[in-house]
Formats: structure tokens, C-alpha cells, sequence
């Protein structure tokens, strides 16, 4: 037991504090080493606290602010030599570990003229190993040592100490101010550092006592408990740590006379006095602001080198989280969440990733479905026919859309859903926002200050005036991201929908995502691509631009953001995605979530997408000046709506008439080696039929025949076909079944040979009339694996490619050989010659194919 | 994001549900011509997880898995299995894989993991330890059977292998540039480098392109790869390393390298990529697109897998040469591993242990070989009492009217692909693996960030081999135990 009790002895108190750094040089690896105004204010708290507590005398107490190493030394070795009792040894400044030399990181602290270089050398920094050998050398050393270390990975300290002899170990304790491989915020100036300021406040208190006495026992257990709510740099909760033989427990560092006791406020739940920084000062001195979050900051000062991932790591690979995102945001999303997965706040105790994350994205309305309807079919291994394991993609455990809308319009709480899954959406702030824009030429923008406050359609017809050809205004597919369904509602205020979309597509298929659609733009190589360029404006999110620029190079035009008021813009939000079947690791899986959600909704994360163009804040200004957008968008009509998106969506379907397909299945007898399993020529045929809604128009040949027999037999009948969705009729949905059994129920002809030409002639022949713009997209399907197409010499091919390119009916060949879309194979040829599309066995032939399906089909209600 | 309690009755009726799916998920039973599955039998489906087969081969997986279904259905069995397709690239099948293992999101039995995947799912135990002779066995080629142990122990059965092979067209080569057929008969030997290559790049670019005299007009440069910031970055940068001598791990997977060590590696990655000889657009290829540019004649050299061989022989026909990659190839392939479900009944186990050694058994491996597949056992490329039998090449892929004008060229005797015994099988024996690390993901994201700094096109700025051997060091001392 030690107290004033033992008067024989002396107690000395050295408080070194490092205030000010002679260098500054930043690396990159190092933010810098700045001053650190509050531990001034450290050394003089803690001095008056110490002296009133009884321990140390007035004479034992000894300052030093901002020493050099020599000085230090010194006075530390002087001050072991001189005390036979308590020593208390308290410093705070920056501390690096050293992780080259391998094992746990080795501290360093900083003294005044400590530099940060590359090397081996670490000259201003006295090593923490040989604090604790000076301490432990010498003829007369105290009966017992504390050491309070409050720096960045003070908790490092702790291997050396675990390495001393037992007896060492006995005589000397350790107070930390945080755990092993964390850095810590100093905070302002105008207070202590948070540690400290913690400790200044217990030793100044007391306990609950008789005496009031603060031992070290106590005293930890109060630092804990009073920065149980704080975090480190890194995001983890900030636990101090204490390192003391059992019998240094008792050893007493203060006895304040009024502290403790009843009446006192209890002081475990006290957080570190943070007064705001009065504006007063902001206003009256710069130069003071400056020094201030300069001393903020630069505590955070990193180490020479990342500290080691022990070997344990291995034994405990991080948990997987699948996030997925909108098409538009899959840029962003995936360099926030790499940050994160980099980041301290996914490490763990071990300094091991806890969270290894892979980031998807698809089509936003086909998401939305899957969630509302496709749920049980998404937990169920993917049956056949509309499956969202390979439309959409992995199960997520967080779902991040473009518009919070979407968020809410996949909830459907009268259905069984939550049976299967449940979803949390985080509403009250989104993770950032983005205004639609009109990206248009330079050159048929309005000026500068004329860019926001009006309407779309004003908007658009100031660009009509400027124009030497016919403008053009174009969106992503409305269907396929969020900022395409926005940019459609705020068409459709400015013409009746069906000529807004007899108008895009004119200009071509619809874009699947915003970059797409202006590298699109940008990409075209021929003078009439570059026409189109120069007269097209881009209905698309802010942050696109940079998109455009990125792909243009040098060769794009000049482009600049208008800001139309009545088109509601960005907001995405974070869904927490648990599957009720998913169990096994729920509360791991439940905070690994949570973490990815504070970090994404922290200072860190919303820099993440700033940095892309986003903003903070509807109305926030641009984290950084971008040339051709406005720092402050103007006002704005706020984001989608959930009734205003689901209105739209039906608005685009029926404004794209119901569409006419006919497919035609090779049903020789090779395709019996392609036939059935999850990727066979029936499941891809099914799995495309499952995007057609009831008004679509479709019918099945299979190809296959001998000698002059017809080179087709109907398997579906052309015609509509009900709808595959759970939320159709009944007679819908059994019509749709039924022509899913057909499917089931055919057979390849083993016998038998495909005619394809005839074939393709054949359905050229019978697809109903009309033109392009008469409302029905046409499009044949040509389902095959190429074998049969040496029964076409070179002239019956070539007269062949000649008819596909005079019907213009778009034709897409999906062929089951890898080499079917290779330069001169027949596939190719037809697909190119008709405007459609060539897949081939190269790629997810089911994926391809149900996304050109879903490009033409006026879909499900 | 409240959590809501959950109460002890939901959990029950939650397994119960899990079990019913797991169980009972055959109400749309898999129905294939040819079979005998036509009744919707009450059995209990063993699912298997997989990705999409994109490299065409017969639908030989799938013959292979109704062949076991018949022989259950013979021995009145109540277990049929069947494949789920997962989607997409192989990182979104590894997360689906991985997360639903780790939760139970979905009822996976037998999941087929790539290669570098295996040390991943063991060391979480995810997936169960097999039998040791389903790896330790004289017939499986020792480098594809050390992919299927962790620490000593088996926890997956190899499936099909898949080793960098190197594809050249001799109409460039030989009636082009006049390349000799005794330097490719060298080319084709073993310890070749890529010094060797090097030269004959020189020639057919000298030739292309001093007169272009290829009637396709089409080529561009001497060679393409798979160099886009994907997988396959890191199967090149795998290569270039250890034909340098370059191992950036142990085989526990703990960083083991030096700064000095590593730019030996990125010295000879850069060497290989040069701008002179690599097509501008590799850096941005995957499998599908470099494919398709060398059969369309944009280059003379194209770094790819055995299932290409196919492919392009339908294509090029004779103008096809192949040899084993110079230096360092680097193994691919999957191996089939059980999963460790605690709640799986050890009959179900037995059925699912019994399903891993039918696939990767040796008649199974020998369909595997003759369909385009690199198999991994030594029996299917020269064993002599090995075939594939009629139940499981299904009713008409061998059918000699079906397909043989575009099937590759196979030996006279034995009906094995030609190139099978003395191209892949060495090139197989010689392979390189990736890092064997739990932490993999990790692994790959990191050299891939880097490895694309270097060259993410050939008119990137310069960075030294220093530099990046740097960067590369310190980036990977982040995500890897170091000693």
C-alpha cells in the first residue's frame, strides 16, 4: 500500500507534453507533424490537479513543455534517480509505431524536433523500449512507476512492457491512453486533450471513498467508463488500457480533500469538457483558427508504416457483405466501400479486415420487382423462369438505389415478403444527393446565370433557339436506373409521354446507365456520331459530367450543366437487407452492416462521394469548383416521389406499345447436347419469356426439319401470353404457365436438321406489318448452335444477310458455339445487318437475352 | 435500423422453412430428355452451386450430374442433384457463395470454387474436410491436388483444371514471316522463356507490318492477354512473377517477399506488356474479348485456356499452333467442395460425398478431357482402359454426323484431343499457383490496383519498376500477415 502515509518517501511527478513540432515536412504517408495546442493545456490541468491531490508536493512536480530528446533524457533519468517512492511519468504528443522490424509495432514518441522520413531512421523520436530501459536502470529507482502515455497507439506500449522481468513488471504500471493500432483526435484547443482531460477530471473528483482516494484500479475503470461513448480516428470505440501487477491495483495517485462523495455527479459517464469553439475567434483571427485545426488534425499523425496483419488473420477470413447498387452509382459506391474496407474501421482488435465487401449493380426496376414479388424465388436457389439470382444478382445484405423511392416502393408489407426478408431503410438522411441536369453543348447553353431556377421545358426551348441543326435531348433507360425514371417524369411534363418516347427512339436504344449514355456520345467515331454529339443534350445527374469528360478526351465537345427546377434528383439511401433464412451469422452479419453504414454516413464516407460530384445537401454548394456545373444548384423540386416513380413507370410502358417477338428455337438434334440444365437453350428461352407483360406479343417455331417439309413447327402460338408476374390476374399468370410448359414439354428432333434460312425467311415473312414508328418494337430471336449453317453455301448467306438488312427487324442470334459472334460468322452478319444483336457462348447467354428482350417488351403492370 | 426481436417460435418456424426449401425444392423437378426423372419423385435435392459454364463443352457438367441422378434412381436412392447457376463474374459467384455459406441465406450442399478459393472457405469452415484420398490420390496431378488442401488437410475434390497456354496463328507465323517449323517445334519444348517468343513477335511484325500482306488486313499487334483490371490481371502478373522467380507468399499464405524481389516480377510483367508487342485494347479484355480479337486476326499470339483450343480450331483450323506458355503458367480450374452445414443429416452428407467422387472420379475425368476440359487426373490423358461411357456423354454428342467438322482434332486410338497428352498434360505438370491465402480477396483486389498502375494502357505515364515494386510491397503488407 502507498500513500502520504509513507512520508519517508519522495513522490516526484515528471508531465512532459509536447506542444509544438520544429518540423512540419508532410509525406504522403504521414498527414504531417503539427502542434498540439491542448497539451499546453494538459501540462497545466494536470499539474494543478496533481498538486492539489496530495501525492506530490509543489517542488515534486516538474513540467516540460515541448523538450528535445537530450532533454528529455535527462530529466527523466534524473528524476528516477531522485525518487524513492511514486513516480509518476506522464507524457503526451505523437506517437508512430515502427512495423519494419515486424512483431507487435514498436512506439515512438515524439519530441520536439521529430522528423518524419523515408528509412530506416527516426531522428527526433525516442523509442518507448528505451524509455522503459531507462526507467528500469539506475542504482535508485522508486518503489513503483506509473507511466501515462496519451498519444496516438499508446496501447502499442504494452508489448514491451508484457517482455520486462517479472519484477520490473511489478515496479512499473501503465495507463494508456487508447488500444493497440488506434489513433485518437487531440480535439480544440481550448480544452485538454480528451484523455487527459478524462483524467484530470477523476483525479480532481476523487471517488466515492472515505478518503476520496483515486488508485490506479480505479482510476481505469472510471477512464473507461467515461470514454466508453468516444471513437477512435478509425471509427472503433475508444478503450484506454491499464497494464499493472495485481498489487499495483491499491497504489494511490491522488486524495483530494473536496472531492467524491455524496452530492457529486457521477463522474463514469462524464465526457471530456468540448466546449464549442466561440465564433467570435473565427471572426477576429484566422491565423488562431488555423493553428486549431491544425493541432485537430495533425494528432492524427499515421505511422511510418501500416501496422502488421498478424498471422492469425488467416485463421479468420473477413465476413463477405454483398451491396448492391444502381448502374449509376456502381462507380461511387464501389470507391466508397473500397475506402472503407481499407479504412481502420474495418479492422479489428488483431488488426485483422473484418468485412470483405463485393459491390454489384442491376437494372433498378427489375430490383425493385424482385424485392416486391421475386422474393421467395431469391431466397429458393433460383427456379426457373423470372429468377433475381441471375437477373439481378447475389442476395444483398445492403441495397443502396439511386432515389430513396425506389427504397420504399420495394416494401410491400400486405404480400408474405417479410417472411423471406426484411428491409431497413435509413430515411432520415440519404448518403448524398445529385440534381438532374441538362448537360448540353457549350454551345447551346444558356448563360451562366440563366442555368438554374427555370423549368425543363424552357429550358429546352431556349436550346432549340440556339441550335443550327434539331436539338436533341436524351435519358438513360427509365427502366434501368433511377436518374433514367427521373429524367422520363420530368419529360413527361414537357410533351405527352408517347412522343417523349417515339422521340428517344429515334436516337437509338435506350442507354442501361447515364455514363453509357454520354460516353455513347462521346465515343462515336463518324461525322455523323460527332453531329449527334454536338447537337444532343444529356438529361442525366450532376456528377455525369465528369463521365462525359472522362470519355471524351479531347475529341468531345465542350459541355456544361443546366439545372432545370422540376426534376426531381438524386437521393440514395442505405437498405439493410437481413434474410430471414440467413441465421447462421446474424449478429455478426447485423454489425458488419452497422459499421458499413456509420462509415458511409461519417465525414469519411460522404467525402467518398463529394469527391465524385455529389452533394451534401440538396442545396449544398460542390465540395470543389468543377467547370461547366454550378457550385450551387439553384432550387430544385426534391427528390422522386414513391407515387411519382411507380406513375411514371406505367406512363414509359404505356407509352412503348406492347411489343411482337417471334423466336425461333433450332430444335435439331445437336441441340440436344443444349438443351436442358440452368443454362440450356429451354431455361434461357424461359427466363427471357418472364419479361413480357400481357400485352406483349410472342410465339415460339421450333427449327428443325427433313428433306422439303416446312422448316418450322409451332411451339407457342403467337399472340399474348399472359404475365409471369405474381402481381397479374390469375388467368394472366396461368396463361404464362402455360406457355412456360410448352417450353418444359419440347424436345429436340434427333433426327432432324434446322433450316435456318428458311426459317428466319419464313418469320420475316409473317411479322405483322407496320413501321418503326408505329409503337410495336419488332424483334426475332434466333436460338442456335450454328451446326446446321454449313447447309447455306456463301451466296445463299450473303442473299440472306441482304434480307434481314432490307426487313429491319432487328434480329438477335444467341449461339450455344463460343465462336458465333466471331468476324464473319453468320450470327454476326444477320445480328449487325438488322440492328440487332449477336450473343454467343462466350457470355451469360440467359443475362444477354433477357436484357434485349426486356428492351423491346412493355412488361408487367 | 432497429433491430426487431426475434422470438423463440420464429426461429423454429424459420428452420422449418429452411428445411422445407432445402428438402422439398422439387416441386419443379429437373426434367431432361433422355432420363428417366419424369416423376416428380419426394426426394431430397442436393444442390450444387456453380457458375455459368461459358466455355461450351458439350453441356458436359450437366451430363455428368444426370448421369449420377440415373444411377440413384437405379439404386432407388431418394437424392437427385442439381446445378444452380450463379450469376455473372466470378467475384459476384464467390460473394453469393461465400455470404450464403457464412449466413445460410441459401441452401447450397456442394459448391464448386475456383481454385484460389479453397483456402478461403476452409480456414472459415464453411466447407467440410473430406476424405484425404479425395485429393491424395497418384492419379491427380500433384499442383492441381495441392489446391485442394489447407493446412494438411482435404477440403475439396479438383474437378477440372485449367492452365495458360499460349495460341499462335501459324498462317502468320510460318506462311507470313516464314518462321521455321524446327523454331516452333522448340517453341513447343519445355523450358521455354519469353525470350524465345520475343523474337518471333519481331518477325511477324516486321513482316505484317512492313507490307500487309495478311489478307485480313486485321493485325494490329504481336499478342493479346487477359490485362484488364480483373482476375485475369492477376493470372498474368501470377506468371510473370514466378517466371521470374518471384513468389510473393509461402504456401500458409504469409507475405514473403521483398521490395528488390518484387521488381524482378514487375520487371518482367512489363516486359511481357510492352507496348511494342501487346494490343492497346488488352488492357481492357477479358477472356471473351481477346478471344475473339486473335481469331479475327488483330494479333499473331494470344495468351489463353485450354477451352479456347475448341473455339478456335473451329475457326482457324489449321492456322492454329499452340504450345505451353513460356516460363511460368499459372493453374486455374475448380474443385467441388461440401459444404459444412451443421444441420445437413450425415445421410444427406453421404450423398453429397458420393455425388464429388462420381463427378471427379476417373471416367467422369476422362468426359471432362474429351469434351474440352483440362482434367486433372493423370488417367484421362494416358490411361489406357479409360473411357467415357455412353451414360454419361449423353444421347448424341458423339454422334459422328453431330459437330465433328468443328470438333477439335483428337488422337486415332484413343479419341482424345490431340494437343491433350503432350501440350496440356505438361503444361499442367509445370503449372505456377496463385498465393494460397484465406485472405484472397484481399490478395487479388490489391495486386490488381497496383499491377494497373503500371499499365493501365500502353500511353499511361512511366512509373518505375522500383516504384511500383514499392507500392506493391507496402500494399500488400496491408492485407497479408507478414513474418
Amino acid at each position: 500500500m502507498a500513500g502520504p502515509e509513507r512520508q519517508e518517501e519522495t513522490n516526484r511527478a515528471l508531465l512532459v507534453g509536447v506542444v509544438r513540432y520544429a518540423s512540419r515536412r508532410p509525406l504522403r504517408f504521414a498527414e504531417g507533424l503539427g502542434d498540439i495546442a491542448a497539451v499546453q493545456r494538459n501540462l497545466e490541468e494536470l499539474r494543478k490537479v496533481l498538486r492539489e491531490g496530495g501525492i506530490f508536493d509543489e517542488d515534486g512536480i516538474e513540467s516540460l513543455s515541448s523538450p528535445g530528446f537530450d532533454q528529455f533524457d535527462h530529466r527523466l533519468g534524473l528524476a528516477r534517480d531522485r525518487t524513492d517512492g511514486l513516480l509518476l511519468v506522464y507524457f503526451a504528443g505523437h506517437g508512430i509505431v515502427d512495423t519494419r522490424t515486424g512483431g507487435h509495432g514498436r512506439l515512438l514518441l515524439g519530441l520536439r524536433d521529430a522528423e518524419v522520413e523515408h528509412g530506416p531512421g527516426f531522428p527526433g523520436w525516442i523509442r518507448w523500449e528505451d524509455v522503459l530501459n531507462r526507467l528500469c536502470s539506475g542504482k535508485n529507482r522508486p518503489r513503483h512507476t506509473v507511466v501515462i502515455l496519451d498519444c496516438c497507439y499508446a496501447g502499442n506500449a504494452a508489448g514491451a512492457w508484457e517482455e520486462l522481468d517479472e519484477q520490473d513488471k511489478e515496479r512499473i504500471s501503465l495507463l494508456l491512453a487508447v488500444q493497440k493500432n488506434q489513433r485518437i483526435d487531440a480535439g480544440n484547443a481550448k480544452t485538454p486533450t480528451p484523455y487527459t482531460a478524462q483524467l484530470i477530471r477523476h483525479l480532481e473528483q476523487g471517488t466515492e471513498e472515505s478518503d476520496h482516494a483515486v488508485t490506479l484500479g480505479s482510476l481505469q475503470k472510471s477512464l473507461s467508463d467515461g470514454l466508453r461513448a468516444e471513437k477512435t480516428v478509425g471509427g472503433r470505440e475508444w478503450s484506454p488500457l491499464a497494464y499493472r501487477k495485481d498489487g499495483a491495483e491499491n497504489e494511490v495517485l491522488a486524495r483530494p480533500t473536496g472531492g467524491g462523495g455524496n452530492g457529486q455527479k457521477p463522474i463514469s459517464v462524464i465526457k471530456p469538457k468540448r466546449e464549442p469553439r466561440p465564433h467570435r475567434i473565427r471572426l477576429i483571427s484566422a491565423t488562431a483558427v488555423a493553428a486549431v485545426t491544425l493541432a485537430f488534425t495533425l494528432w492524427r499523425v499515421t505511422s511510418c508504416d501500416a501496422p502488421p496483419v498478424p498471422l492469425s488473420c488467416a485463421n479468420h477470413p473477413p465476413l463477405e457483405l454483398r451491396v448492391l447498387t444502381d448502374p449509376d452509382l456502381e462507380p461511387v459506391v464501389s470507391k466508397a466501400v473500397s475506402d472503407f474496407v481499407a479504412s481502420d474501421a474495418n479492422r479489428d482488435e488483431e488488426n485483422c479486415r473484418r468485412t470483405g465487401i463485393t459491390v454489384y449493380s442491376a437494372g433498378a426496376a427489375e430490383t425493385v420487382e424482385a424485392f416486391r414479388t421475386q422474393y421467395g424465388e431469391w431466397a429458393r436457389l433460383g427456379r426457373s423462369g423470372f429468377n433475381p439470382v441471375g437477373t439481378v444478382g447475389p442476395q444483398p445484405d445492403v441495397w443502396i438505389p439511386a432515389s430513396s423511392s425506389s427504397a420504399y416502393r420495394a416494401q410491400d408489407e400486405e404480400s408474405n415478403q417479410s417472411s423471406v426478408l426484411s428491409m431497413s431503410v435509413d430515411g432520415k438522411r440519404p448518403l448524398a444527393y445529385a440534381p438532374m441536369v441538362l448537360l448540353l453543348p457549350e454551345k447551346l447553353a444558356e448563360t451562366e446565370g440563366r442555368r438554374a431556377g427555370l423549368k425543363l421545358a424552357d429550358l429546352m426551348t431556349a436550346m432549340k433557339g440556339k441550335g443550327e441543326q434539331q436539338p436533341e435531348v436524351r435519358r438513360a433507360d427509365p427502366r434501368s436506373t433511377d436518374a433514367g425514371l427521373a429524367a422520363a417524369r420530368g419529360l413527361y411534363e414537357t410533351d405527352a409521354p408517347r412522343n417523349v418516347e417515339l422521340r428517344q427512339r429515334r436516337q437509338g436504344r435506350p442507354a442501361p446507365s447515364s455514363k453509357d449514355l454520354v460516353c455513347g456520345l462521346a465515343r462515336g467515331d463518324s461525322d455523323e456520331a460527332r453531329a449527334a454529339d454536338r447537337r444532343t443534350a444529356a438529361l442525366v445527374p450532376e456528377p455525369t459530367l465528369h463521365a462525359y469528360q472522362r470519355c471524351a478526351g479531347v475529341t468531345g465537345v465542350t459541355r456544361v450543366a443546366e439545372y432545370p427546377h422540376d426534376v426531381p434528383g438524386l437521393d440514395p439511401v442505405f437498405v439493410h437487407v437481413r434474410w430471414k433464412a440467413a441465421r447462421l451469422d446474424e449478429e455478426k452479419r447485423d454489425r458488419a452492416v452497422q459499421r458499413l453504414h456509420d462509415w458511409l454516413t461519417s465525414k469519411d464516407g460522404r467525402k467518398a462521394f463529394q469527391e465524385e460530384a455529389f452533394r451534401d445537401a440538396p442545396q449544398a454548394p460542390l465540395s470543389s469548383p468543377s467547370p461547366g456545373l454550378l457550385t450551387i444548384p439553384g432550387p430544385s423540386s426534391g427528390a422522386l416521389t414513391p407515387d411519382e416513380a411507380t406513375a411514371t413507370l406505367e406512363k414509359y410502358r404505356q407509352a412503348n406499345a406492347a411489343s411482337r417477338v417471334r423466336f425461333l428455337l433450332d430444335g435439331s438434334g445437336s441441340m440436344s447436347r443444349w438443351w436442358d440444365g440452368a443454362s440450356g437453350a429451354r431455361e434461357v428461352l424461359k427466363q427471357s419469356l418472364s419479361r413480357f407483360g400481357p400485352d406483349d406479343v410472342y410465339g415460339v417455331w421450333t427449327v428443325a426439319s427433313a428433306g422439303s417439309d416446312p422448316p418450322y413447327r409451332e411451339l407457342i402460338p403467337f399472340g399474348t401470353h399472359g404475365s409471369w408476374s405474381t402481381t397479374a390476374g390469375k388467368d394472366e399468370q396461368a396463361k404464362a404457365t402455360k406457355a412456360g410448359k410448352a417450353v418444359d414439354d419440347s424436345a429436340p428432333e434427333l433426327s432432324l436438321e434446322a433450316d435456318i434460312g428458311g426459317a428466319l425467311r419464313a418469320a420475316l415473312q409473317q411479322m405483322p406489318g407496320g413501321n418503326e414508328d408505329d409503337g410495336h418494337p419488332q424483334l426475332i430471336v434466333l436460338v442456335t448452335d450454328d451446326e446446321d449453317n454449313d447447309r447455306m453455301n456463301a451466296d445463299q448467306r450473303n442473299d440472306l444477310v441482304k434480307l434481314v438488312s432490307e426487313r429491319k427487324v432487328p434480329v438477335v442470334t444467341v449461339s450455344f458455339n463460343p465462336g458465333g459472334c466471331l468476324e464473319g460468322q453468320l450470327d454476326l452478319r444477320l445480328a449487325e445487318a438488322s440492328g440487332g444483336k449477336c450473343l454467343d457462348a462466350r457470355g451469360d447467354l440467359a443475362k444477354g437475352l433477357g436484357a434485349e428482350v426486356s428492351q423491346v417488351a412493355q412488361g408487367h403492370q | 435500423m432497429k433491430r426487431s426481436r426475434i422470438v423463440l417460435s420464429l426461429i423454429w418456424c424459420a428452420v422449418l422453412v429452411l428445411g422445407a426449401i432445402s428438402c422439398t425444392d422439387g416441386d419443379e423437378p429437373d426434367r431432361h430428355a433422355g432420363t428417366a426423372a419424369s416423376q416428380p419423385v419426394p426426394s431430397a435435392q442436393l444442390v450444387i452451386a456453380t457458375g455459368v459454364d461459358v466455355t461450351g463443352k458439350n453441356g458436359i457438367r450437366k451430363r455428368l450430374v444426370d448421369a449420377w441422378n440415373e444411377k440413384q434412381e437405379r439404386e432407388k436412392s431418394p437424392y437427385r442433384a442439381r446445378a444452380v447457376i450463379l450469376p455473372g463474374s466470378a467475384d459476384l459467384q464467390r460473394s453469393q457463395m461465400l455470404a450464403a455459406l457464412q449466413s445460410g441465406s441459401a441452401g447450397y450442399d456442394i459448391v464448386n470454387l475456383d481454385v484460389t478459393w479453397v483456402p478461403e472457405f476452409a480456414a472459415a469452415g464453411l466447407v467440410r474436410e473430406l476424405p484425404k484420398e479425395f485429393a491424395d490420390d497418384d492419379d491427380i496431378l500433384p499442383k492441381v491436388a495441392a489446391t485442394a488442401r489447407w493446412k494438411g488437410k482435404v477440403y475439396a475434390a479438383p474437378y477440372n483444371s485449367d492452365v495458360g497456354l499460349l495460341y499462335y496463328r501459324r498462317d502468320y507465323l510460318v506462311d507470313g514471316a516464314g518462321i521455321s517449323d524446327e523454331t516452333l517445334k522448340r517453341l513447343a519444348g519445355s523450358r521455354t522463356t519469353w525470350d524465345d517468343v520475343v523474337p518471333l513477335m519481331n518477325a511477324v511484325d516486321t513482316w505484317a507490318l512492313a507490307n500487309k500482306s495478311d489478307k485480313s488486313k486485321n493485325y494490329r499487334s504481336a499478342w493479346t492477354s487477359q490485362l484488364s483490371a480483373r482476375e485475369g490481371l492477376t493470372v498474368n502478373g501470377t506468371e510473370a512473377f514466378a517466371s521470374a522467380g518471384v513468389k510473393p507468399t509461402d504456401e500458409d499464405g504469409t507475405y514473403s517477399a521483398s521490395p528488390e524481389e518484387l521488381k524482378k516480377g514487375v520487371a518482367e510483367f512489363r516486359k511481357r506488356t510492352d507496348a511494342s508487342h501487346t494490343l492497346e485494347g488488352a488492357f481492357e479484355s477479358d477472356e471473351a474479348g481477346t478471344l475473339k480479337d486473335f481469331a479475327e486476326g488483330r494479333t499473331a499470339f494470344l495468351r489463353h485456356w485450354p477451352y479456347a483450343y475448341r473455339t478456335l480450331h473451329a475457326v482457324l483450323g489449321d492456322r492454329l499452333g499452340v504450345v505451353p506458355l513460356p516460363g511460368a503458367a499459372a493453374l486455374g480450374g475448380q474443385n467441388l467442395a461440401v459444404a459444412r452445414n451443421p444441420a445437413m443429416p450425415e445421410e444427406r452428407v453421404e450423398a453429397a460425398l458420393d455425388l464429388v467422387e462420381f463427378l471427379t472420379g476417373r471416367i467422369s475425368e476422362r468426359c471432362l478431357l474429351d469434351a474440352g476440359f483440362a482434367a486433372t487426373r493423370k488417367s484421362a490423358y494416358t490411361g489406357s482402359g479409360v473411357s467415357c461411357d455412353a451414360h454419361r456423354t449423353g444421347p448424341t454428342a458423339a454422334a459422328p454426323s453431330e459437330g465433328s467438322g468443328n470438333d477439335m482434332p483428337r488422337d486415332k486410338d484413343a479419341q482424345r484431343p490431340l494437343y491433350a497428352r503432350g501440350t496440356l498434360l505438361p503444361a499442367l505438370e509445370a503449372a505456377a499457383l496463385r498465393p494460397r491465402t484465406p485472405l484472397y480477396g484481399a490478395f487479388t483486389h490489391t495486386f490488381i490496383t497496383e499491377l494497373s498502375r503500371l499499365h493501365t494502357s500502353p500511353k499511361s505515364p512511366p512509373t518505375s519498376d522500383e516504384d511500383v515494386a514499392k507500392e506493391l510491397h507496402a500494399a500488400l503488407r496491408k492485407v497479408l500477415p507478414s513474418r
